[in-house]
């Protein structure tokens, strides 16, 4: 009886063990996973193998498998296991991408692009799409390059790809396509933001969308474009008879202040002195009346030097004839710099129209018109009356020129010792002021230089 | 003695002396020298430059040497520029100083002899700029043109010459921003050209071309590069276009790529890792080291692989984890006969700059840094108090955010160096010396590292990382010979180690049998590079490394190369730069000042071969692909190479003096060969194999007597090809074995390259 009671006492603990064995033995991913937690990679990938040559082993375990293998193991296992998985979900993301990463460091590159094109398809992630057509444009595979990103339009890339991208679907005539692409492109600097703004200028043109193309453009001008770019923008306007769109971007504000010398030069050199005129009335209609003969000064240059002036001769007229005071003073202010460019003769026409009030606002114009005249009076009484601290040079030149034969020693010194006082006599004036001061017999270190660095050594 | 006899010999002196000032006065220096300018304040120094690391290794192995001027400091003079081939540029960006620069282009255009131009001109399009530009590019039958042509401008093209065009990617179809630069005259060969518009008119857009003043390829058309990805390809052929560039004339390139006809091979390791424990399987629990794993199971079971093997002293210190079996593991590894001693270093350097102006308070902060703002630890305080020097953790860089590994005693530039070098040594069987340094960490010594090497009589090598696969899909990636500076000149390794490959020693830890792709591209067509198989003591701990490094192994060894040690082949590369080459006729040259450099090549040379007749010193020679390789007499340090049309193995020899050593797989030297005879000495790894041909038809007789007595005797049977093959089973890797070769008695034709052992 005891020794029955003993026999079925063991039984029943070798049972209890052995279920214990089948409930708590490790399954194939449990049995790598503890072997890598061990630390023993290199045994865990050889047990791994084992048990996947013999068929065994579910998804999670394979996943496992390829991991192993990629760090510890044999390549070729790793891609065996990855192909199971594919196999198992040709479209499954996770395997797709183990695939990518094995094959980015084989030299397969066809199966590599192969993967990494299911990838993109699958997925549509910017990231995956970038991969794809940068690998293929190194590669050279500029056709298919052309083709993914043709197909990934509503896929946001950086901001290269996808000037690129709009630059293969305006080649297309995808015009809206490429018009999406580029008006959600955000470039902040670099090569590609003129690259960006330009081609989708373009694109909005081609697509009749001119009046936000002009907007875009003006907006663009307000932060900071370059005058070059401003007048290539403008250019393209006017090169398509988009005239009223032209003038607005031609004479739109760049916020800087300055004179658009560059903006206009280049306008007038593309044939445009219409729109350069423009630019230039738009600034002088922008800053204080005493900066407006700079602009007219810029624009009578650019009108002479491409020989435009028949438009400068209708501006010329228009202004000289109007019943306002201001528009008479900027007439006067023009002919004044058409007289300094090309002198008495090519003002004879409307010379006429000049009223001598305002023609005195101009001083050394006025004393210019009075010589031509002869009228030696009015010349010494208008160069008296020249604000000699902010003349140009030209117009120093001019001074004296006049001064040398209308005024004496005397009055020539009297004159220019002031400015030279204030330490504001144009340069080309000072060996003027000496000769005079010599002529005069004026021995006076306040208006000789010499003697007044001297004098503040010794002081 | 006599008069007349005195008399004579005064005379006959007097004569030689002539004679030989009429010899040097014929002969022509060959210059290779190309100036290369760069602007340290974009590129701080040479090795930084695009020019480095993009064309310096095609004019290398054009046989170039590029003698780098910083514009911002100092302008070439005159005589540089009469000395040199050529100027070249790859600005990255226009010049800081870009107004002295083209002043000095506009003063010099008389002596520049070619100018080329890869990319940025190195300022601005104004008319003073390019008027200096243009008085050279108009030489190339090119003008700079005030336009520009915009990215994306649509264009046709011209002109493509597909053996310049295309080399690893074709040009872009969208073209990038650049310059435009029109044809002027006729003398430009245009190799890739468009139409666009620019300028409101149609113009020819010139972006690849040649001429007469050197060469043009204008931004973004003759390299390819993605920052995304960060790689790049040519899309030019940088050796044609820089021949083309330079109108190379036909000379000896001095060759690093081939010894003795064949490819040369060569192994060495660092010794990072020495005292880590092996993690393969097989030795678990053992406690085995990888150093020990290393040693039993790729140096002593390759016993025909020679192997360098750079030993970082401070392995052996306790205070940096060494263990009790580290040195006399190293006193095994370099007892054997195939190891070369060298020496990485003492302390590990990883940022050698840091060192050029030690501060060492400055390191201790870095230190306190990493260790983080807590105090020492338990241990280093216990440490502290019981007497016992600080704790690993306190003295050993565990990252590489330090600049060296082990940082306990102040670094000193002699006792890293020298002070290692003799260290080292010692650790060798008596007689055995050190010969060679192994650059540690990032391995951009400065100059005076260098020149310590140099003053301990020691060869340098390391960096360069080169790589030339599908993930460095490209030439570009392939380093030139050595990194200048100052005055001295770091030895770049041939190829890669495995820390490329495995995420920095993290994963993937099989990924260097990639290493194969590699070494065959940088083989073939062109060889570019010998084999180098560069690795750490720590691919020991690993199965998968080490057995990536296995099947290196067994494959070199089914490859028909020269294995050498890494010093020989740093004293190849040395020589490179000092050989001197002088033109003493038509097809013949003198070469001297080679240092370890014995192979010349000539490139296109189908239609020559050598006449060993009127050559001096020259071994033999070979072909590979299209290219002409002449093996010289080490011994021999006033070779003279001559060449004549390719005979097409017309006509038999008449004796073993026109015997050719076309290929061997042992170094040679005192070499003899006459009529009767052919002997010399070898040594090398592995069996010696030697092929030779013109050799008229019959049966010689070989003797070869080795080391310790060992000998061999052979019956070698030449047929009506003139071809001999030879291989030696006998140990050369110590001492020497002497060979001789002597004709036997008239025999009946045998079928050729049959030998009989005697």
């Amino acid at each position: 009886m005891l020794l029955r009671n003993t026999f079925w006492a063991g039984a029943g603990v070798g049972f209890a063990a052995l279920l214990a064995v089948l409930v708590i033995a490790p399954g194939p991913f449990e049995a790598i996973s503890m072997l890598d937690r061990d630390q023993r990679g290199e045994a865990a990938a050889d047990l791994g193998n084992t048990i996947f040559s013999d068929g065994e082993g579910d998804v999670r375990f394979v996943e496992k498998l390829a991991d192993l293998n990629r760090s510890f193991g044999d390549a070729k296992m790793q891609e065996r296991a990855i192909d199971t998985l594919l196999d198992e979900d040709p479209d499954s993301e996770l395997a797709l991408r183990r695939a990518a990463e094995y094959l980015s460091h084989t030299q397969d590159i066809d199966a590599y692009i192969e993967i990494l094109t299911r990838l993109a398809d699958v997925t549509s992630k910017p990231k995956d799409v970038e991969l794809l057509a940068r690998t293929l444009r190194l590669w050279g595979e500029f056709d298919a390059e052309e083709e993914i990103l043709a197909s990934f339009v509503d896929v946001p890339l950086s901001p290269e790809l996808s000037l690129r991208q709009a630059e293969i679907l305006a080649r297309a005539d995808r015009g809206e396509d490429a018009y999406r692409v580029l008006s959600r492109t955000v470039v902040k600097n670099g090569p590609e933001k003129w690259a960006t703004q330009s081609l989708l200028f373009d694109t909005m043109l081609d697509l009749g969308r001119t009046q936000e193309a002009t907007r875009d453009a003006e907006t663009w001008v307000r932060a900071g474009l370059s005058e070059e770019r401003q007048a290539d923008l403008a250019t393209r306007l006017a090169n398509q008879g988009l005239t009223e769109e032209a003038m607005a971007l031609a004479g739109a504000d760049r916020a800087s202040g300055k004179l658009p010398q560059a903006l206009a030069w280049s306008l007038g050199n593309q044939g445009h002195v219409d729109l350069a005129r423009e630019a230039v009335h738009a600034w002088i209609d922008r800053v204080p009346e005493d900066k407006a003969i700079d602009g007219l000064r810029l624009y009578g240059r650019i009108a002479v030097s491409l020989n435009s002036m028949r438009p400068l001769y209708g501006d010329l007229y228009t202004l000289l004839s109007s019943d306002r005071p201001d528009d008479r003073r900027t007439g006067t202010d023009l002919a004044s710099v058409v007289y300094g460019l090309q002198g008495f003769a090519a003002i004879a026409g409307i010379r006429h129209l000049l009223d001598a009030e305002t023609v005195a606002k101009r001083p050394l114009f006025a004393a210019s018109l009075a010589k031509a005249d002869g009228r030696a009076n009015a010349i010494r009484q208008y160069l008296q009356a020249v604000d000699i601290d902010h003349l140009t040079k030209d117009e120093a030149i001019e001074w004296r020129s006049l001064a040398e034969v209308s005024l004496t020693p005397s009055e020539i010194a009297t004159i220019l010792r002031q400015s030279f006082a204030r330490n504001a006599l144009p340069p080309p004036l000072v060996p003027v002021l000496r000769q005079a001061a010599e002529q005069a017999g004026f021995v006076d270190p306040i208006f000789d230089p010499r003697l007044r660095d001297e004098r503040s050594r010794r002081s | 003695m006599p008069f007349a006899f005195r008399a004579s010999c005064v005379l006959g002196l007097l004569l030689g002396v002539l004679l030989s000032c009429v010899g040097a006065a014929s002969a022509a220096r060959v210059d290779r020298t190309v100036i290369a300018l760069y602007d340290s304040t974009l590129e701080p120094t040479p090795s930084d430059t695009l020019i480095h690391t993009n064309a310096e290794m095609p004019l290398n192995h054009l046989g170039f040497v590029l003698d780098y001027y910083d514009v911002s400091q100092d302008l070439p003079s005159r005589d540089a520029l009469g000395e040199a081939d050529g100027v070249l540029t790859m600005f990255p960006g226009n010049l800081r100083h870009q107004s002295a620069y083209f002043r000095w282009l506009r003063q010099n255009a008389d002596v520049i002899r070619k100018l080329i131009v890869l990319g940025e001109v190195g300022g601005d399009l104004t008319d003073e700029n390019r008027d200096s530009i243009n008085a050279l590019f108009e030489r190339i039958g090119l003008r700079v043109m005030p336009q520009f042509v915009e990215r994306g401008t649509s264009a046709e093209r011209l002109a493509t010459d597909e053996t310049v065009i295309g080399f690893e990617v074709p040009p872009d179809p969208i073209l990038p921003a650049h310059p435009l630069v029109e044809p002027r005259g006729e003398g430009a060969e245009i190799a890739l050209s468009y139409e666009v518009n620019a300028g409101r008119r149609v113009r020819t857009d010139a972006v690849v071309a040649f001429g007469e003043g050197g060469a043009y390829a204008a931004p973004g058309f003759f390299l390819y590069y993605d920052d995304a990805l960060n790689m790049k390809r040519w899309i030019v052929d940088p050796f044609v276009f820089f021949h083309r560039a330079l109108d190379v004339p036909v000379f000896p390139v001095p060759d690093t790529t081939t010894v003795l006809g064949r490819r040369l091979y060569f192994s060495h390791v660092d010794g990072d890792g020495w005292n880590s424990v092996s993690q393969i399987e097989r030795y678990r629990g053992t406690d085995t080291s990888a150093a020990e794993v290393m040693i039993a199971e790729l140096f002593e079971a390759y016993p025909d692989m020679p192997v360098s093997l750079g030993f970082v002293l401070g392995d052996l210190d306790p205070d940096f984890g060494a263990r009790p079996d580290s040195e006399a593991l190293v006193r095994r590894a370099f007892a054997l006969p195939q190891v070369e001693v060298a020496s990485h270093s003492r302390t590990h350097p990883f940022v050698w700059g840091f060192f050029e102006h030690y501060d060492r308070a400055r390191e201790l902060e870095l230190m306190a840094s990493a260790r983080g703002e807590q105090a020492e630890t338990v241990i280093d305080r216990l440490s502290r108090l019981a007497g016992i020097g600080p704790s690993q953790d306190a003295v050993v860089a565990a990252y590489h955010d330090l600049p060296r590994a082990y940082m306990r005693d102040p670094f000193d530039l002699e006792n890293e160096i020298g002070g290692a070098l003799a260290e080292t040594e010692a650790l060798a069987p008596e007689g055995k010396p050190i010969a060679l340094f192994q650059w540690t960490g990032n391995a951009k010594p400065f100059e005076a590292a260098i020149a310590a090497t140099r003053a301990a009589g020691v060869r340098n090598i390391n960096g360069g990382d080169i790589r030339f696969d599908d993930q460095r899909p490209s030439t570009g990636y392939i380093a030139p010979i050595s990194r200048f500076v100052g005055g001295e000149r770091q030895i770049y390794a041939v190829n890669a180690n495995e820390n490329i490959f495995t995420d920095l020693w993290t994963d993937r830890f099989s990924g260097f049998v990639q290493m194969r792709e590699t070494f065959e591209r940088t083989g073939a067509p062109l060889r570019l590079r010998g084999i180098n198989l560069y690795y750490h003591t720590y691919s020991a701990e690993r199965a998968a490394s080490l057995d990536a490094i296995k099947s290196h192994l067994d494959w070199v060894r089914t490859q028909d190369v020269i294995a050498i040690h890494a010093s020989r082949y740093a004293a190849i590369a040395d020589g490179f730069f000092s050989t001197r080459i002088e033109a003493i006729g038509p097809m013949e040259w003198r070469v001297s000042d080679r240092d370890g450099l014995d192979t010349l090549r000539f490139d296109a040379a189908g239609d020559r071969e050598v006449d060993i007749a009127r050559s001096r010193g020259v071994l033999g020679s070979s072909r590979f692909n299209k290219s002409l390789y002449v093996a010289l007499d080490p011994a021999e340090r006033q070779a003279v190479v001559a060449l004549a049309p390719f005979s097409g193995n017309g006509g038999e020899p008449s004796g073993l003096a026109e015997a050719n050593l076309s290929e061997g797989s042992w170094i040679v030297s005192a070499f003899s060969r006459g009529e009767d005879e052919i002997s010399f000495d070898a040594t090398g790894f592995g069996p010696g194999e030697f092929a030779f041909r013109d050799v008229p038809q019959g049966r010689y007789r070989l003797d070869a007597t080795g080391p310790a007595g060992a000998a061999e005797d052979l019956e070698v049977d030449v047929g009506a090809d003139g071809l001999m093959r030879i291989e030696l089973d006998m140990d050369a890797r110590q001492d020497s074995v002497r060979v001789s070769i002597v004709p036997l008695s008239a025999q009946e034709p045998v079928p050729s390259g049959v030998e009989e052992r005697a």
